[in-house]
């Protein structure tokens, strides 16, 4: 053997890729765990099962799981993208819009100990109090009984499956959070929030036997527990009689964002519960991407080759229409759909902002507020011909700067005289996650 | 299962060499071999193991027959009944709904075939089955007596589903005898390791940049450079797709005891397109001369002849890439080339300066993955007419000049690797450095990779849809 060191070198790397392999299968945590910098939930181990393992349902789910699962995730990220970096040319300037600005990223220790400081209050304040000790004081007692929700779906023969629950306590300080959001309206001001499904949950149900539908008692739940003037809307009642077709299906089937027609489908209901005939669907221009991604993660998780890839259907806002990304209120630099991106993030240069104004052009004397996640960016289209501006923004953690943001949501509301909020977080949004717990309770009246 | 997945690198691979090399006879490993090998075709569409092994079952009876019978007549029906058998797989999976849409195109006939489910890797496992009972049938292999033995052939998982076309008399006497020593299995992970870096840190990065560009049938015009810029980046993908998934397999192949040819001599080194298809799938083009090319007549049976032979051989190449009509032209395509460099130009060629050809050649081949990428006939012409001015929006569009910034190097870099540079600089070092360097590198690529594979999952290979 001329190369016996080489040898033993071999011998330990393979020794240590099957450590790492066996370490995940062995150490890591099965269950659906929520990456909250990627606003998804990581991959539960899959359901080893001869039905699983006959569709290859297993391994895609189990290929999926070594990733998700993979020790030093994060770290493993962020060297690709700082890789992809190193190898980039430095951005000279935007292309069409993006703002530029150090103060996103240039943070004073002062800044970032306020910060941190105000997230950590607004943590301890979404934390439920600890049970009333026997014969100790008693805890005040609720308006509102809180109650779990549950997110389940149908078997044929009508049985429920739930699918997984949010904890009560969460819709406690969540419902909390929506009245003080609508607090800040005019009177005549309402506040609608929906939950849209990702497409992993619906694919359960499309072309599928198992299950024939989906259901919540979402509404049932955290209605009683806000004020007058917000609606919880049932999103999955909206869309349950169009899951199944397949002309215009829901959803990607690469992607577990929604297409545009769910996203219209939904805005047409907001509509009518205000009394406004909606604007039909094929009025509005739209433009086929076929690229893979039609996503947030555009480069990442879900990217298919391009053959293998479906047409995603990318909105166009009404024409006259404009757009623009905002900061600091009134700091607005005009931006267009931009191709190069693609997607969902095309749309309107997608989370970039961290604030986005909107003009329908169509002079209805309303203002609205889109507060959420990413599938807020493909609903904003069809709210655009009711009102006469719209400001949207993503206050998840990675596409909100409250430096660049400049003010906080409140005096947003107050500058553009908003008289309707329109909040939506996803399923994997998850009401117990610092998004909305945290950020968005705390971006609403933080000081400046 | 594809070799660049965490499956395979952290589970399967490992688990493989512990059993493999538990016991060290040949009957062992191959039993070690086989049950792996479906395991790993089976990981993911396990109902095609089936399909694999009727086809090879059927096969290993006709060679039995095929030896077992004197008269010529009765041998080459029995022939026949193996190829007929080992076609009609690949007809119905892969262009039974190409034929039936064609002839439904051209009648005006109201249907559509949706096409079947393609079994992976089916046109490269159809070939090497072929292999098999034409050289037994001409006495240039023994039949295999092990029905089991036949199918490890088949299915041994380096090469089973992307290459290269192994040929049944190349790897005959392994099946039954081979050894691994320690240098082998050490040379054999370091080719791996290559491999693998070269699919996830290249191949996948220029589909990545390939996939953000401005292409046809998006509805939208293409700029001149972008045009370009998309078929460049194409090239390069698809050069290191396959390449690797090559090295992986040859690296695979010496850890386990076997010897497969090389299949890739960088190829975009080359000074004519003949000198192309000379580097690039080897033992594709291999196996198109010795099955379908010479026995067709080859070049012996005067100009006339010579030329429809090629016509025909590469429009089967090209078929044999997809059932689809941009593949039959891409082919052809080459076709044309391959007759105007033999007849026409030869002469012009051998006085030209090396590196106009070189650039003529790389320029035509670059032009060819136009045809490649686009299966929609429209969108192929649009992208040509592009790639030469016509109907373009300008000479520059912003997605292009985004994607020029945001990968700048990587095209760049992996254009530089495409070439013969670095293999070429190495063997000026001496042997110790040179080694220690690759032990080294290997090292750090196999990290770099894998943390790639976690940190992004655009990882498909392009050649298991052929």
């Amino acid at each position: 053997m001329k190369k016996r060191f080489s040898f033993i070198c071999v011998y330990l790397c393979l020794l240590s890729l099957f450590c790492f392999g066996a370490g995940e299968l062995l150490f890591v945590a099965k269950g659906e765990r929520m990456s909250v910098s990627e606003n998804r939930m990581l991959r539960a181990f899959p359901a080893l099962r001869a039905d699983t393992v006959a569709d290859g349902s297993f391994m895609d789910g189990f290929e999926e799981y070594l990733s998700d699962a993979f020790f030093f995730r994060d770290g493993a990220a962020a060297f690709h993208d700082g890789v992809m970096g190193v190898f980039a040319v430095p951005d000279d300037g935007p292309e069409t819009g993006v703002v530029e600005d150090d103060r996103l990223w240039e943070q004073s220790e002062e800044q970032e100990a306020a910060f941190q400081q105000l997230m950590e209050s607004e943590q301890a304040a979404a934390t439920p109090a600890p049970l009333a000790e026997e014969g100790g004081a008693e805890a005040p007692a609720a308006a509102v009984e809180a109650r779990d929700v549950h997110v389940w779906l149908q078997r044929p023969d009508g049985a429920q499956e739930v699918l997984f629950t949010y904890p009560a306590d969460s819709m406690r300080s969540f419902a909390d959070i929506l009245n003080r959001y609508r607090a800040k309206l005019p009177e005549d001001g309402h506040l609608y929030f929906f939950s849209p499904q990702v497409a992993d949950i619906a694919n359960n149900i499309i072309g599928k036997t198992k299950y024939t539908d989906w259901g919540t008692d979402l509404v049932d739940v955290l209605q009683p527990m806000v004020d007058e003037g917000i609606t919880i809307v049932d999103d999955m009642a909206i869309l349950s009689p169009y899951l199944n077709d397949s002309v215009s299906p829901l959803y990607p089937t690469e992607d577990y964002h929604w297409h545009a027609i769910a996203a219209s489908l939904t805005a047409d209901e907001l509509m009518r519960m205000q009394g406004v005939a909606p604007a039909d669907y094929d009025q509005y221009r739209y433009y086929l991407s076929y690229k893979h991604d039609g996503i947030a993660y555009s480069t990442d998780k879900l990217a298919q080759m391009h053959y293998g890839a479906e047409a995603i259907e990318i909105m166009a806002a009404l024409s006259p229409a404009g757009s623009y990304f905002l900061n600091n209120i009134t700091e607005r630099q005009r931006t267009t759909f931009t191709m190069s991106e693609g997607g969902y993030v095309g749309f309107l240069g997608g989370h970039k902002g961290p604030w986005r104004l909107i003009e329908g052009g169509f002079h209805t004397g309303r203002n609205a507020l889109v507060v959420g996640d990413c599938f807020t960016i493909p609903l904003i289209p069809y709210l655009a011909p009711y009102y006469d501006q719209i400001i949207s923004t993503d206050v998840r953690d990675n596409f909100y700067s409250v430096y660049l943001a400049g003010a906080n949501i409140g005096d947003y509301i107050a500058a553009y005289d908003v008289d309707d909020i329109y909040v939506v977080w996803s399923t994997n949004a998850r009401f117990y996650s610092d998004n909305i717990q945290s950020r968005m309770s705390a971006y609403l009246d933080m000081q400046y | 299962m594809v070799f660049s997945s965490l499956t395979f690198l952290l589970l399967f691979l490992p688990l493989l060499y512990l059993l493999y090399f538990a016991r060290s006879s040949v009957r062992w490993r191959n039993g070690v071999l086989l049950a792996l090998s479906l395991l790993f075709y089976g990981w993911g569409e396990p109902v095609w193991i089936l399909a694999m092994i009727l086809s090879t079952a059927v096969n290993f009876c006709c060679a039995r027959a095929i030896t077992r019978t004197e008269k010529e007549h009765a041998r080459r029906w029995i022939l026949a009944l193996g190829v007929i058998a080992s076609l009609s797989f690949l007809l119905y999976f892969k262009y039974s709904a190409f034929l039936v849409n064609t002839f439904a195109a051209l009648l005006s006939l109201p249907f559509r075939m949706d096409p079947p489910r393609l079994p992976i890797g089916i046109s490269f496992y159809t070939f090497q089955i072929l292999t098999y009972t034409v050289d037994v049938y001409r006495g240039r292999a023994p039949a295999q007596k092990s029905p089991l033995r036949l199918l490890l052939y088949i299915s041994c998982f380096p090469q089973l589903i992307a290459g290269p076309i192994v040929q049944y008399g190349d790897v005959e006497s392994q099946l039954g005898e081979r050894s691994v020593s320690p240098d082998d299995f050490t040379a054999g992970m370091q080719r791996f390791v290559k491999g693998l870096a070269k699919k996830v840190l290249l191949a996948n990065v220029c589909g990545a940049a390939l996939e953000e560009l401005t292409l046809a049938g998006s509805g939208q015009a293409l700029s001149w450079g972008g045009a370009w810029l998309a078929v460049f980046l194409y090239g390069q993908q698809i050069y290191f797709d396959f390449s690797a998934y090559s090295d992986m397999a040859i690296g695979l192949g010496k850890t386990l005891g076997f010897t497969y040819k090389e299949n890739f001599d960088f190829p975009y080194a080359s000074h004519s397109v003949t000198e192309f298809w000379r580097r690039w799938h080897i033992s594709m083009g291999s196996f198109f001369r010795d099955y379908v090319y010479i026995p067709l007549g080859g070049s012996r049976c005067g100009r006339l002849r010579t030329i429809f032979n090629i016509v025909l051989v590469w429009a089967l190449t090209g078929l044999w890439h997809g059932a689809s009509w941009n593949f039959v032209l891409w082919g052809l395509y080459f076709g044309l080339l391959l007759i105007l460099e033999r007849f026409v130009l030869r002469g012009l060629l051998a006085r030209l300066p090396r590196f106009v050809c070189w650039l003529g050649s790389f320029a035509l081949v670059t032009i060819s993955w136009a045809i490649f990428y686009y299966t929609d006939l429209p969108a192929v012409a649009q992208h040509l007419a592009a790639l030469f001015g016509a109907g373009v929006s300008g000479l520059w569009d912003a997605a292009a000049g985004a994607v020029v910034r945001k990968y700048t190097l990587y095209p760049l870099a992996a254009f530089f690797l495409s070439l013969p540079v670095v293999p070429a600089l190495a063997k000026k070092l001496p042997e110790r450095l040179r080694d220690a360097l690759g032990l080294l590198l290997s090292i750090a690529l196999l990290a770099a990779s894998l943390l790639f594979l976690v940190g992004q999952s655009y990882n498909p290979f392009i050649y298991f849809r052929f």
